[in-house]
């Protein structure tokens, strides 16, 4: 819909034949009528400028006396106004009183307003599109037509200067590379010394100023506005192209050029996803689409590398912004459908023809390094480490801030040995495969957990691969910054949840110091529990979360946000920690028990049901997982509720559940915090007894099981004392946050003060501790693996599949160790020692329990041949880890295990190191085997005991079987829990399934030839995965959608504040508090 | 914002509650330490619950491997040896026979024994060397092993054992002249091991360089000539220790006659000490000698009480011995019985530290048998004991003691399985025994033939020992079943 001002005059002048304006409105003012006749009777072919504007700035009437001022007589100047809040009008006719304005409602882009031309301008052999920040030269568009004339080109672009330093080039025409990067061939502040001024043929020239032929713009439906911003200009001229028309540039016509999109009112500013969308699309409507076909994936290659070289710079959002172009553009090809189908119909050139006036792919990265982007790129680097040297400066005058600096010093180097040698694979530190490895099981319909099952893989395979690709591959690096950066993470996120708490950043920084400096994640490191140490680093954002959806913070925006945040936050740390999502329940619950104290009732409530509401909706993020989880309630152990923990009280209060935490440090955190409860008052002593509730909840969550029901497997021990170490923080950030008042106040008593030096002088200790640990440089964690001594045994996959059997206590097992409770806990890898794709295993199947019926019958010594009782599982080595690493900590004895084991006839112990017994069972067979004659037709088969059976069947004269090698007729057993979809294919086609050895699968083979074997559901793991993909995608979009508005409230909130606490700050001084508002609102 | 009302937060209650928290989990924690070691405790006991000796397999065993150590099997070996199996399940079972030649060779073969049957497997029937170890596993139920071996025109029968252990000792052994001490370390499994031996005479302790790191190859019986390394002691303890793997140790006795003991004796090794120890069967008879040899391989010196208990359950006073540490000492019975009486006798270490016992019996003109026996007592009490043979042959006679350890009178029957018959058992008349007594079965005067395997249960605790009398003489503990 367009909107029309009536101007003065009811015509446009225009050279024969006259530009009938039928829609558009007369000038404001009387302008010169009737066609005209240049300089030495010359006759000069109309051109219509059409001056888009929006909210313009005093550069408008600029770029209006320019063009009056032009000496090409023939022409007429159209502004079209795209949705000014402020009418023009008035200022287009005191300008030039000549030109015709166009308003046009709403805002359709640049793109869309100088397409009115095509229904406002008839008879006009050229349009000279211009921003309304150009002022051409007077002889500009003279130069233009003529230069038209003579090269026969379609369209014509002048060269742009700055307008302020017109000896400052900005454009002389632009390439572009493969990927439709612009390169304009300019450094920048190049100097204009005519050292471009040639008249050549160019890719594109920018819409800032435009000599375009009309009959031409009019067969391409002119500008396409969906390439708005940004790309219009490469659209048209790209489109212009393909039709066979040339562009050109002429330098000798220059325009001035402000670029001042910064001046116009706000709104204006396009988007980056915006900019990069439009791009995106100009490649999909113009490239063949032979050429798409590599194009598409270099492009989605390329950006993703951008992303991340960007990632550092200010420049990240809008490569960012490229990455997700690419994926919008290929969800919502319908939208590019049209135009491309256009664009391809009028093709009269191939894509390589225009490969001389592109770039090639050094020149993207040449630019980067060199151009406009290095220099972006420095700068923004510069501003930054600038600005962060100075944010850093102003912090260091704070004492906690450097404490918390010198304890991120102290991390590193307490770190360096992980850093350099990588995580040790102890417990479930297992090391990450590659992301295809990942990848690959997060995929497949098997699961190959212990004797592997159809349940579905847990989702944090995902985030691994996802950072893993991040890092390019470099697992190894994702998997040590996971493990150290979970302290900083965690120490982040006890910030934020004490700003939002306490507000005072000195207080915040205390909160964040002693949560990094408390021994959990040191012990959970030197256990190796990544678990407990996921969720040490999200504890403090889930907390935050409940808090918020609690309402207890004064800036909770609506009540989705919360909601939907708690959930991802709750399915993320699940995804890696399932305890994780009782974790947010819990911290939720204790707050409700301590309103009973200190009040907020409603909020504590609302925060328990909002915990509730996360957890539901992790449930669905995390699903079809959410069945495995659900299907583990008689194996908690899968959920790694599988230890034993035997520590007294002094222990559990020290946070000493590993090497970390002896001594007295951590007393002294624990004296810092409970000067909370002495010195705070109102509501900040409320904040102080529910973090101590909180405390308290996470010792015992800890320390009772192991003292009322002994022998109970619960968590790792560091998952609750990480609830207790987040209340503690933040008690103690309390604690210096009150000092700091106290302090100030002259009048309080002296005794004040003296507990205030107690809690400091215990923080200080406390960071002794931290200190002190740091010395070994791997926070006590073994400096060896068992996985570095089996790895031996991964040459041994030759010789046919198998598996390795570990038993022993879980406390030094590695993975997720089966646990039962009535024999020792146990875990199978396979064809070596194991790596993350067996984590957070499935639920043990009934197959699986054989294993452990075997493994009890030989602890029962009531077998002699444990090796033929675990031969049909593949299992070819039996290992007993005395210490979760070499030299690592101890498990608690295994005594009736490894006599156990030593008294088998067909076990043969290796050599090992010290802390690991090793056997070799010298019944094993393949885990893919064939049974080959009599013996083939005598394996047990249909329902039989399977330890029964398995001890009365040979099978050492097994073969193995893989790949294409044809298998000899036999007995084709396949040691993976027996399952309907297993098949197996023959030269003679479907081999008969039948179960083996009472959990086991086997085919009889009647023929030789090559046997392939599969499993079905691959197709439904697909469709799930797809399924929860899109679930995780549409939970992100909603809840950054939310982002947004909350930024925006909050901003207004802060900006309110902020103007009224102005008085207040200026009564109090220097030790005035900013957080009261908090304080009292809850 | 929270819609709750602002209200004034009071401190002494809240930290009134941590105080009280804090003060109940000190009060639970030493209330909880106490149950823990309690606990503990009982794990630890159940986790070393097992025998010292052999025992019959659980009925919910997979399977069960019998280790026979001693013998030989060729055609002049110094022990020649014959493996006897009693099936005690009501269905046949199938029996894998190994013998591992000493040299990491084996043979293997099958056999089925039919229900309640006992079989007999001359080890030389299947290869023949003269150092066999012979592996016999079960698959399918319950059964029991003994071997039975052959020399100087004396038998031995006693069982084999399912244990392999670290550490082996034997009480009682002779290098005096005429006499022979052989012990049998045989390695089942599949990698070497390494033992040192250690020899308790009454001259000290010697341990003898080549008895030092002596390694027992994987798959291979090793036989050491005790008398050619402690050269004419009458008293010899030994003490194996294995540095690593483990081994099965037995021990036999050979004596030519030139002391007036003729014959071969062969005992299992203990695996560990023991406080009390028992020996059911005893008869004091003319050229009969019995005696008791108890050793202590602790570094402690301690004493021991032995008491000797006759018929009806009378006991005379226990006799207190000093045991050196590192000693050892052999108690001679004759002086304490007087002839044609039955007797059983206790030892027991006065403090708690653990011994090793083992008796030695010689049989010489005029009794109407000629050989020697040893046999090791035991440490424990079971309801019911098994023996894969009885009789050696219709000639001989065996008889078998059931000494009812408990504080309330017992019954004690005795059962003879007939082979093949499920029904059985076929049971002699139950005898009720008093408390401290014994009972005595002769399987002559019932008739039991030598092929029927036999229990021994009672509805108390009882020990159970045998003596064969026939073609030489034997004596052997029975073999309990568990639980």
């Amino acid at each position: 819909m367009t909107e029309v001002t009536l101007g003065a005059s009811a015509g446009v002048p225009g050279y024969a034949p006259p530009i009938p304006m039928s829609t558009a409105s007369p000038p404001l003012a009387p302008g010169p009528q009737g066609g005209e006749v240049g300089p030495a009777g010359a006759s000069f072919p109309p051109v219509v400028a059409v001056v888009v504007t929006r909210n313009p700035g005093p550069f408008l009437e600029e770029a209006l006396v320019a063009l009056g001022a032009q000496d090409y007589p023939a022409l007429t100047v159209l502004v079209v106004d795209a949705g000014s809040a402020e009418d023009p009008t008035p200022r287009v006719g005191r300008a030039l009183p000549t030109a015709f304005v166009r308003r046009v409602a709403g805002d359709p882009g640049f793109g869309g307003a100088a397409n009115e031309a095509l229904a406002a301008v008839d008879g006009a052999t050229f349009l000279l599109v211009c921003h309304d920040d150009v002022a051409l030269d007077p002889g500009a568009v003279l130069v233009m037509v003529g230069e038209a004339y003579r090269s026969n080109a379609a369209i014509v672009g002048p060269k742009l200067v700055e307008a302020d330093h017109p000896e400052i080039l900005l454009d002389v025409g632009r390439a572009i590379d493969r990927l439709g990067g612009s390169h304009t061939g300019i450094e920048p502040g190049e100097v204009d010394q005519e050292q471009h001024d040639g008249v050549r043929d160019v890719f594109y020239v920018s819409s800032a100023a435009m000599l375009v032929r009309a009959d031409l713009f009019e067969e391409l439906g002119g500008f396409d506005p969906e390439t708005f911003p940004g790309s219009e200009d490469l659209d048209l001229c790209w489109r212009a192209r393909l039709a066979g028309a040339r562009v050109m540039v002429a330098p000798d016509a220059r325009g001035l050029h402000r670029e001042a999109a910064g001046m116009r009112a706000g709104g204006d500013f396009p988007g980056v996803h915006d900019v990069a969308r439009a791009r995106v699309r100009v490649i999909l409507t113009c490239y063949s689409k032979a050429t798409l076909l590599w194009v598409v994936p270099l492009g989605v290659a390329v950006t993703f590398v951008e992303a991340l070289v960007f990632l550092p710079t200010s420049r990240r959002r809008v490569a960012g912004a490229g990455f997700g172009a690419w994926w919008w553009n290929l969800l919502h090809l319908g939208r590019v459908r049209r135009a491309r189908r256009d664009a391809q119909a009028r093709r009269a050139i191939h894509d390589g023809e225009l490969h001389e006036l592109q770039v090639g792919a050094g020149a993207r990265v040449g630019a980067f390094l060199s151009n406009r982007n290095a220099d972006e790129r420095l700068q923004s680097l510069g501003d930054r480490m600038r600005a962060g040297s100075e944010r850093l400066g102003e912090a260091l005058r704070n004492p906690a801030a450097m404490a918390l600096l010198a304890a991120f010093v102290i991390l590193l180097f307490g770190s360096r040995a992980l850093f350099s040698h990588g995580v040790p694979a102890i417990g479930t530190f297992a090391p990450w495969p590659g992301v295809k490895g990942l990848l690959t099981e997060l995929t497949s319909a098997w699961r190959h957990t212990n004797l592997g099952s159809t349940a579905a893989p847990p989702p944090a395979i995902a985030v691994m691969a996802g950072l893993g690709t991040l890092l390019l591959g470099s697992v190894g690096l994702a998997q040590t910054l996971v493990v150290v950066g979970s302290v900083v993470v965690g120490a982040a996120g006890a910030y934020r949840l004490a700003r939002a708490l306490a507000a005072r950043p000195a207080a915040a920084a205390v909160t964040a110091l002693v949560y990094g400096i408390v021994p959990v994640p040191r012990n959970a490191i030197a256990a190796g529990r990544l678990g407990p140490l996921v969720l040490f680093a999200l504890l403090p954002f889930l907390a935050l979360l409940v808090v918020r959806a609690g309402g207890f913070s004064g800036t909770a925006g609506s009540a989705r946000r919360p909601l939907l945040g708690l959930a991802i936050a709750t399915a993320l740390a699940t995804a890696w920690y399932p305890p994780a999502a009782l974790a947010v329940v819990v911290v939720a619950s204790t707050l409700l028990v301590a309103s009973l104290l200190v009040g907020g009732g409603v909020a504590a409530l609302r925060a328990v049901g909002a915990s509730l509401v996360g957890l539901l909706g992790a449930a669905l993020l995390l699903a079809p997982w959410t069945v495995t989880v659900l299907d583990s309630r008689d194996d908690l152990a899968a959920l790694g509720i599988a230890y034993h923990p035997h520590l007294d009280l002094s222990e559990v209060l020290r946070f000493q559940s590993g090497p970390a935490g002896a001594g007295i440090a951590p007393w002294g955190l624990l004296v810092a915090a409970a000067a909370a409860l002495v010195l705070a008052r109102g509501p900040r002593l409320a904040w102080a007894v529910r973090s101590w509730a909180l405390a308290v909840a996470g010792f015992a969550i800890v320390w009772l099981p192991s003292r009322l029901a002994p022998g109970t497997a619960v968590a790792a021990p560091e998952a609750g004392l990480a609830i207790a170490a987040l209340g503690v923080a933040v008690a103690a950030g309390i604690t210096i946050g009150t000092s700091a008042e106290e302090l100030a106040d002259a009048k309080r008593f002296a005794w004040r003060r003296v507990v205030v030096g107690v809690a400091v002088a215990g923080v200080v200790l406390g960071g002794f501790g931290f200190l002190a640990d740091s010395i070994s440089g791997r926070w006590g964690a073994p400096d060896g693996d068992w996985a570095g001594e089996l790895s031996f045994t991964q040459d041994r996959a030759a010789e046919g599949q198998f598996r390795i059997l570990w038993v022993g206590d879980p406390d030094v097992l590695p993975l997720d160790p089966v646990e039962s409770g009535s024999g020792p806990a146990w875990v199978l890898t396979r064809n070596g020692p194991g790596d993350a794709r067996t984590l957070w295993r499935a639920p043990v199947t009934d197959a699986d329990r054989v294993i452990g019926r075997a493994l009890e019958v030989a602890v029962g010594g009531n077998t002699a041949r444990l090796g033929r009782l675990l031969a049909p599982a593949g299992i070819r080595y039996v290992a007993v880890p005395l210490r979760n690493g070499p030299g690592g900590a101890l498990g608690a004895p295994a005594r009736g295990v490894t006599g156990a084991l030593a008294d088998q006839l067909d076990l043969a112990r290796l050599r090992s190191e010290r802390g690991l017994i090793l056997y070799e069972n010298q019944s094993w067979a393949p885990a893919s085997a064939v049974v080959t004659g009599r013996d083939g037709e005598a394996l047990p088969t249909g329902v039989v005991d399977p330890l029964r059976s398995a001890a009365n069947t040979d099978l050492v004269g097994a073969k193995p079987v893989g790949g294409d090698a044809p298998v000899p007729a036999g007995t084709v057993l396949l040691a993976d829990a027996f399952a309907d979809g297993w098949r197996a294919e023959g030269s003679q086609g479907a081999l008969r399934h039948q179960l083996s050895f009472g959990y086991l699968n086997s085919w009889r083979n009647p023929r030789a030839g090559v046997v392939s074997i599969t499993h079905d559901g691959q197709g439904l793991r697909y469709a799930l995965l797809a399924g929860e993909v899109v679930l995780w995608l549409l939970a992100l979009v909603w809840w950054s959608r939310g982002r947004q508005a909350d930024r925006v409230e909050r901003a207004a909130t802060a900006r309110r504040q902020r103007i009224d606490r102005e008085p207040r700050r200026t009564d109090l001084g220097n030790f005035a508090f900013d957080d009261d508002d908090f304080w009292s609102d809850s | 914002m929270s819609d709750a009302p602002r209200r004034r937060v009071y401190r002494g209650p809240a930290i009134a509650v941590l105080v009280v928290l804090l003060g109940g989990a000190v009060v639970l924690q030493q209330g909880a330490s106490s149950s823990s070691d309690r606990s503990n405790a009982l794990a630890g006991a159940r986790i070393g619950a097992g025998g010292n000796g052999p025992s019959v397999p659980d009925r919910a065993a997979v399977d069960a491997a019998w280790y026979c150590a001693e013998g030989t099997s060729t055609p002049d070996g110094r022990a020649n040896e014959t493996v006897i199996i009693g099936n005690l399940a009501r269905r046949p079972i199938t029996v894998e026979l190994t013998v591992m030649a000493g040299d990491g060779s084996q043979k293997s073969r099958r056999f089925t024994v039919d229900t309640l049957a006992q079989r007999r497997i001359e080890v030389a029937d299947i290869v023949e060397t003269a150092e066999p170890g012979v592996v016999v596993e079960v698959f399918g139920g319950q059964a029991v092993v003994e071997h039975e071996i052959r020399g100087n025109d004396d038998v031995a029968v006693g069982p084999c054992t399912r244990q392999a252990a670290r550490r082996w000792y034997f009480a009682d052994g002779s290098t005096d002249r005429g006499a022979q001490d052989w012990l049998a370390l045989f390695n089942p499994f599949g990698d070497d091991a390494i033992v040192d031996v250690r020899f308790v005479t009454d001259a000290g302790v010697q341990e003898p360089a080549d008895t030092q790191a002596l390694v027992v190859p994987r798959h291979s019986r090793v036989s050491v000539a005790v008398h050619d390394l402690v050269r004419r002691q009458p008293n010899v303890a030994i003490s194996v220790v294995a540095r690593t793997g483990r081994v099965v140790a037995e021990q036999s006795q050979r004596f030519d006659g030139t002391d007036a003991r003729k014959g071969i004796a062969v005992s299992l090794g203990l695996t560990r000490g023991a406080r009390t120890w028992r020996l059911p069967s005893g008869n004091a008879e003319f050229g009969a000698t019995q005696s008791v040899s108890i050793a202590n391989f602790t570094p402690r010196p301690i004493q021991v009480e032995v008491e000797v208990v006759g018929a009806g359950g009378s006991a005379g006073q226990p006799e207190r011995i000093d045991l050196p540490a590192d000693g050892l000492t052999r108690v001679d019975l004759g002086s304490s019985v007087s002839v044609g009486t039955e007797y059983s006798v206790e030892v027991r270490a006065v403090r708690d530290v653990p011994i090793v016992v083992e008796s030695f019996g010689a049989w010489a003109t005029p009794s109407p048998v000629i050989g020697v026996a040893s046999t090791p007592g035991s440490p424990m009490s079971a309801r019911r004991w098994a023996f894969a043979i009885g009789r050696l042959d219709d000639a001989g006679d065996a008889l078998i003691s059931a000494w009812n350890v408990g504080s309330r009178p017992i019954t004690v029957q005795l059962y003879a399985y007939t082979a093949g018959v499920p029904d059985s058992p076929t049971s002699a008349p139950a005898a009720a025994v008093p408390p401290g007594e014994r009972v005595t079965f002769s399987l002559g005067e019932r008739s039991i033939r030598p092929d029927q395997v036999l229990v021994v249960g009672a509805d108390g605790p009882i020990v159970v020992g045998r003596q064969v009398i026939g073609g030489g003489v034997s004596l052997s503990p029975g073999i309990p079943f568990r639980g």
